[in-house]
């Protein structure tokens, strides 16, 4: 038993050597990540963030190489205009001509939900970052979607301890899409709570 | 919560929203907050401040809100 347990062992470390010394000599092609963002509209400031943010992580995390086991990491680097038609567009162009390994985005939480289903089909991750929508992790989430940030949620629910208590009266205003409303019932929720009106 | 006011993302004059959400408020008595979620340009902070929604005892605890420079 321990000897086939070692033999395992020996054949599962010569393979991945064999595997990292073919990266080494550069066989291997490029790691592609599709980036979808609102680089035009009214989100576009966060847009621009996210990009120089993520371009300034990957340098920190592979200390300048912008390589990982050997493979040359490419960004695919697509805008949106915020529109969730456009988003879905992109996605799917990421994922079926231009092969990305993996997509993060979008910026405009409607885009972001219009992107989940593309990346369940297509069974391959998308990271999203920065939209904030609960739904997006919530109701609409599929096993392929992650979120870096903070949502919706989590921003209502501090803001509510901050001032709700009985006897307080509450007003909300936001915009009208998934971000805005999305972030109204939960705050509605949180505060409700604690026993204003 | 006694109103929740949604304004069309190519709103870009929010003083009728900010109207509702005074006439909401100003015959109540006890301490009220306006609670903004906003992201991108053109809140509608200043469109309340003009409209002088604090005399009304409103305060505005913010969730999401980013002026673009």
């Amino acid at each position: 038993m321990l000897l086939k347990k070692r033999l395992k062992i020996v054949i599962l470390v010569t393979f991945t050597m064999l595997l990292t010394q073919s990266w080494v000599w550069g066989a291997e092609p490029p790691l592609k990540i599709g980036i979808v963002q609102g680089f035009s509209g009214a989100l576009e400031a966060y847009a621009k963030q996210m990009l120089t943010g993520f371009k300034m992580g990957l340098e920190y995390g592979t200390k300048g190489k912008n390589e990982v086991m050997g493979r040359k990491i490419e960004l695919v680097v697509e805008d949106d205009q915020i529109k969730p038609d456009i988003a879905k567009r992109l996605i799917t162009k990421l994922y079926a001509d231009d092969k990305v390994d993996m997509v993060v985005g979008t910026t405009s939480s409607a885009a972001a939900l219009a992107m989940l289903p593309v990346a369940l089909e297509f069974k391959k991750i998308l990271l999203v970052e920065p939209a904030v929508a609960d739904s997006i992790t919530g109701s609409a989430w599929n096993r392929y979607i992650f979120r870096t940030g903070r949502n919706s949620g989590q921003d209502a629910i501090s803001n509510a301890k901050a001032v709700a208590k009985p006897g307080v009266f509450l007003a909300a205003i936001a915009q009208d899409y998934a971000f805005g409303r999305d972030g109204v019932a939960a705050y509605k929720e949180a505060a409700e709570k604690l026993g204003p009106r | 919560m006694i109103h929740e006011e949604y304004c069309p993302m190519a709103q870009t004059d929010h003083t009728s929203s900010v109207q509702r959400i005074i006439d909401a408020l100003k015959n109540k008595v006890g301490e009220k907050y306006v609670f903004v979620v906003w992201a991108g340009k053109n809140p509608p902070i200043e469109q309340m401040a003009v409209m002088k929604v604090e005399k009304y005892g409103s305060r505005l605890p913010l969730v999401e809100i980013f002026f673009p420079f």
